[in-house]
């Protein structure tokens, strides 16, 4: 660089030259500067004669000063630069300068020198232009770079522009071609380490072929130690920067080649491998066969720089190939996967077994419809759908069992079996749906399916359902236990008597009929009528005879005596056979115990009689109510005969207004109840309408269905006309009762006014004791008129709403009036509205809190708790009194009902309020109820519903 | 009570004569002119000159049933406007008084004092 920067004050010299008497001393100044210049400084004349040449230009051409100087500088002009010079000259004339001018110059060797020039007019002390100075610097380097740069660039591009690298190789190697070598070879190595020639470039197509030819006779012997051979062995580069004749004569390995060799004119080589990944590709060699042209350290390096790019590119095509390669046999293999598995899924559907594959998870990831179905699946789709958390609460809903009933968890199923590793589990399955209790069996057999390391990846099920099988064989079962439970339970007895000796064959069964153990009995004939009942032998011997002679089955019944004394029933069946003579030989039959359907008929024959005889109207019916059945006690009860109503609908004896009431009727006794002693109305024949109660039962079939209703039906007209009469003398009575105590009712009052204004001793307090009695004897008449209401049916409830606790509050206040003694405490609130007759209840709450003060004299405290919950209230009367011993508890709502006893103590009452309360809270929707302790106190309780 | 100079005139018809004398003593004692009848017949016209203010009427009369009476006061031109009060100890009186169309009702027995305020309830028009 200091040099470089030098050059322009050299430049400057030259004008200085015009005075060098001025500058002299700078003249030596100068002249030592050019004389130790790197660069080549030459002067010449105009003709081109050269009249200085300093060191530097004897370094960079190689003559020296005494060899050029008055020489024509021609001597250093390649032959086509000749022109250049010409051109040069004509500017300097005009005075113009040349600066940085590149060109090349010729050395003394041959070899051409990339150079850039300077070239400046040299002028007389007139200025007058005499000759040139020219300043040249060698850029062989720079060029030689400069070369590089652009062709690795321009081969990168060809490189990467395509992944065919047989084609870009190629290009690149015209490329080398002429600027870096005559000939450029590219060898890649094959798999089977075979050297193959990619690509030959040389500036004469014909000479390429030539040197494939060459190829083709002569391969390149990878045994060799030297040239391409090794560097394709050991990866290294070779450059051979002069190749002499003897080396070529070494090489050759005949007088063909050694002939080729040197036509090709081998001057100057670099061989370098092409190398990825520490894989020996190929290699590239560039030959250069210009004798002046002789590869250094910096062709070397642009080789490799080439080589290691085009490694690359090749590396990448073939992994491109390769993966391309993999990628297509892939897709191929895939295709194959694809077409095998679709054959195996149309194997898999439709053949009988199930089939599904679970991964390492349990989850089903292939099933066919088959297999879906055997895990009680719709289709394949349902199942493959579910997760392995759901699939696992979908068995959830089963209870799993095996062929032994026992329960199976799903850790057992053999799938799960499989993926744990067991090699061929299996098992037969029953599932029992929790909820509707229908089940089906399955056969599952499991593989598991191993992965390259022998680890199960999944497991293969083949499942069969066996149902069918399995239903099969529990009927076979149960047909097998049935007939012999059927011999068993009908004891089937076989017989085989030889009508010629007499002698019969008894199987042990039979024996057994007769009450023997096997192998007991004797053996005649004569034994056996021995064990008939004395009134059946006749029947029997008739029997048998009759059916020998007339060639007829024989067929009786008849009773055995066993020895125990028991009696049995048997039904005896047989047939006889003959010889050609119509002889008789034997007789074979069977015997079978029917003391069991005898009995039977006995007990049917005797509920017949009684169904027959009584004097209820039995009748059956069916759900729809067609009558199916009439007993005389029917008949006599409505007046029609079976055949009049058998078949029709029983609302021939209903009431129109009681139809509805039979539909609800029919409706419990379907659902299996029974109905007792339920009081309506009837219609005779005659259109008489009768008081009945009636009993209904179901009417039950073999199944324990419910088929149809029977009824058994008493007349209470007679009855209910007493009560209505004597509830018609109660209403009467009590209007009767009123009318006086409603006159002496108003003579005390009136009285008791009178005596207000004129007071006399007690006389007050007489009357109002009276008016206190006429209440008392109002009240107990009101009583006995509501009873004879509410057995009528007609106590009528006039409800409305009202507000629960005003009106206990003011029941309590009014009764606190009269009753001194006692406190009645009131607790709570209800908050709520009741839909009810307030009077009745009043009268309720009244009946209640004086009784409470009634049974306990000697205690001075009632206690009323109200409460609620959800849907009623609660009204609790406590008293401290006498309290209800418990035997009497239950009874004490019964009408007319009064604790009585030899240790009772008495209080008066017709024994008819706590009836009329409980009535009347009935009436309401509620309840009443009593808790009692004899002698410590009682308290009832009433729940009344809210709205 | 007795505010005005001219005493009420009351009609009572029961046929039980307990019943007439112990109403006859007690409106007596409060102040007003009582007339009886046992049968329910032959009042009207014998009344017509001078009509009771109120009547108080028995639901079973011997012979007739107080709801034909009633309806037949009802049906007469000068006895229509006055208010009948029916008495019954029957047990279905409440209904039969609401259905033949009477001014009010009084269950047997009653108190004096209620007796006396229904009929100065139906006596003395809203003023």
């Amino acid at each position: 660089m200091a040099v470089n920067n030098l050059v322009p004050r050299v430049m400057n010299t030259n004008q200085l030259i015009r005075t060098p008497s001025t500058q002299f001393q700078n003249q030596d100044y100068f002249d030592a500067i050019i004389e130790s210049s790197n660069d080549a400084i030459i002067g010449k004349t105009l003709d081109g004669i050269i009249t200085s040449w300093n060191p530097g230009a004897e370094r960079l051409y190689g003559y020296s000063p005494q060899e050029v100087l008055g020489q024509s500088i021609f001597t250093i002009f390649p032959d086509d630069k000749k022109d250049e010079f010409l051109q040069i000259m004509s500017k300097l004339r005009r005075g113009q300068r040349i600066e940085h001018y590149e060109t090349n110059r010729r050395h003394k060797d041959g070899h051409l020198v990339d150079v850039s020039v300077t070239i400046s007019p040299i002028r007389d002390s007139f200025g007058r232009i005499i000759g040139a100075s020219s300043i040249a610097r060698n850029i062989t380097l720079q060029k030689v770079n400069q070369t590089a740069d652009h062709f690795l660039s321009r081969a990168s591009i060809i490189l990467s522009s395509s992944l065919n690298f047989h084609k870009t190789l190629s290009a690149v190697a015209k490329l080398a071609v002429p600027h870096l070598a005559d000939w450029c070879g590219i060898d890649i190595l094959s798999s089977n380490n075979q050297v193959e020639q990619l690509a030959v470039a040389h500036i004469d197509p014909k000479k390429v072929l030539w040197a494939k030819k060459l190829r083709q006779t002569h391969p390149v012997d990878m045994s060799q130690d030297t040239g391409l051979a090794h560097v394709l062995k050991t990866g290294k580069s070779e450059l051979y920067p002069h190749i002499s004749q003897k080396m070529i004569r070494d090489s050759a390995r005949s007088q063909a080649e050694l002939t080729i060799i040197q036509e090709i004119g081998l001057e100057s080589v670099i061989i370098v491998p092409l190398i990825a990944r520490r894989h020996i590709l190929g290699a590239i060699t560039f030959v250069s066969s210009n004798p002046y042209n002789h590869y250094t350290d910096n062709h070397l390096k642009l080789a490799r720089e080439l080589a290691s790019r085009a490694a690359i590119a090749i590396d990448n095509a073939k992994l491109y190939q390769k993966s391309r390669q993999e990628l297509k046999t892939r897709l191929t293999i895939e295709k194959q996967l694809q077409n095998s598995r679709d054959q195996l899924e149309i194997i898999f559907q439709n053949i009988a077994d199930g089939i599904t594959v679970q991964d390492k998870t349990g989850q089903v990831i292939y099933a066919n419809d088959v297999g879906a179905k055997a895990c009680g699946f719709n289709n394949a789709q349902e199942l493959l759908n579910l997760s392995q958390i759901d699939l696992s609460n979908y068995l959830q809903k089963y209870d799993i069992r095996d062929d032994t009933n026992r329960p199976v968890s799903q850790d057992q199923l053999p799938g799960r079996q499989a993926l744990d590793g067991h090699p061929n589990p299996q098992a037969t399955l029953q599932y029992i749906n929790k909820q509707t209790g229908d089940s089906f069996w399955s056969l599952v057999k499991a593989r598991p399916i191993l992965d390259n390391n022998g680890q199960v990846t999944l497991a293969v099920n083949i499942i069969s359902d066996i149902t069918q099988h399995q239903e099969f064989e529990r009927q076979l079962a149960a047909s097998k236990q049935r007939l012999e439970l059927a011999h068993e339970v009908a004891n089937i007895g076989t017989f085989e008597w030889n009508l010629q000796t007499d002698e019969v064959f008894r199987s042990p069964e039979q024996e057994r009929l007769l009450g023997y153990k096997p192998g007991t009995f004797h053996s005649s004939h004569q034994a056996w009528t021995k064990t008939i009942h004395p009134d059946d032998i006749d029947s029997v011997n008739n029997a048998i005879t009759d059916s020998i002679e007339n060639h007829t089955e024989y067929s009786s019944e008849f009773r055995v005596i066993h020895p125990d004394k028991s009696i049995h029933w048997i039904a005896g069946k047989g047939r006889t056979f003959y010889d050609e003579h119509d002889q008789p030989l034997r007789m074979i039959g069977v015997n079978i115990d029917i003391t069991g359907s005898k009995n039977e008929h006995e007990t049917k024959s005797r509920l017949a009689a009684i169904i027959q005889s009584t004097d209820d109207a039995i009748i059956s019916q069916t759900l729809d109510g067609i009558i199916t059945s009439w007993n005389p006690g029917a008949e006599r009860l409505y007046g029609y005969i079976p055949s009049e109503v058998i078949g029709k609908t029983i609302s021939v004896i209903v009431p129109k207004e009681y139809l509805n009431e039979l539909t609800e009727i029919h409706e419990v006794v379907k659902l299996d109840q029974s109905i007792d002693r339920f009081e309506t109305f009837r219609h005779k024949k005659n259109g008489q309408v009768i008081d009945v109660s009636i009993s209904f039962s179901p009417i039950k079939n073999g199944q324990d269905q419910v088929i149809g209703l029977a009824s058994i039906a008493r007349d209470i007209t007679e009855i209910k006309e007493l009560e209505r009469r004597k509830d018609d003398f109660i209403s009467i009575a009590s209007h009767e009762l009123k009318t006086p105590v409603t006159t002496m009712k108003m003579f005390t009052q009136l009285i008791k006014k009178q005596f207000t204004n004129n007071p006399m001793p007690n006389t007050t307090r007489f009357l109002d004791k009276m008016d206190d009695q006429l209440l008392r004897l109002t009240k107990l008449i009101s009583d006995l008129l509501d009873i004879s209401k509410i057995s009528a049916g007609k106590l009528e409830l006039h409800k409305e709403k009202f507000n629960l606790d005003a009106l206990i509050k003011d029941t309590i206040e009014s009764l606190q009036d009269t009753s001194p003694k006692h406190q009645i405490i009131l607790r709570g609130q209800t908050g709520k509205t009741i839909f009810g007759d307030q009077d009745r209840i009043n009268q309720v709450l009244v009946n209640l809190i004086t009784n409470a003060i009634k049974y306990s004299p000697r205690a001075n405290k009632v206690i009323i708790n109200l409460s609620t919950n959800h849907t009623t209230v609660k009204i609790s009367v406590r008293d401290y009194g006498i309290g209800i011993a418990k035997e009497h508890q239950p009874k004490i709502f019964d009408r007319f009902f009064r604790v009585s006893g030899a240790n009772e103590r008495t209080f008066p009452g017709l024994g008819i309020g706590l009836y009329l309360s409980a009535q009347i809270i009935r009436r309401h929707g509620g309840n009443i109820e009593v808790n009692s302790i004899k002698s410590k106190g009682s308290t009832f309780t009433i729940r009344l519903p809210f709205k | 009570m007795n505010t005005t100079k001219k005493p009420k005139k009351v009609l009572v018809i029961d046929d039980d004569e307990g019943i007439l004398e112990a109403v006859r003593a007690v409106l007596d004692y409060e102040g007003y002119q009582v007339i009886t009848n046992s049968t329910g017949r032959n009042f009207i016209d014998k009344l017509k000159s001078d009509p009771p203010n109120i009547i108080l009427l028995d639901l079973l009369i011997s012979g007739k049933d107080g709801r034909t009476v009633a309806q037949e006061i009802k049906q007469d031109a000068v006895f229509q406007k006055i208010p009948i009060v029916m008495l019954s100890a029957h047990p279905t009186a409440n209904e039969a008084a609401i259905a033949s169309g009477v001014d009010d009702f009084l269950p047997k027995p009653f108190d004096i004092n209620d007796l006396v305020a229904t009929i100065e309830k139906h006596t003395n028009p809203p003023k």
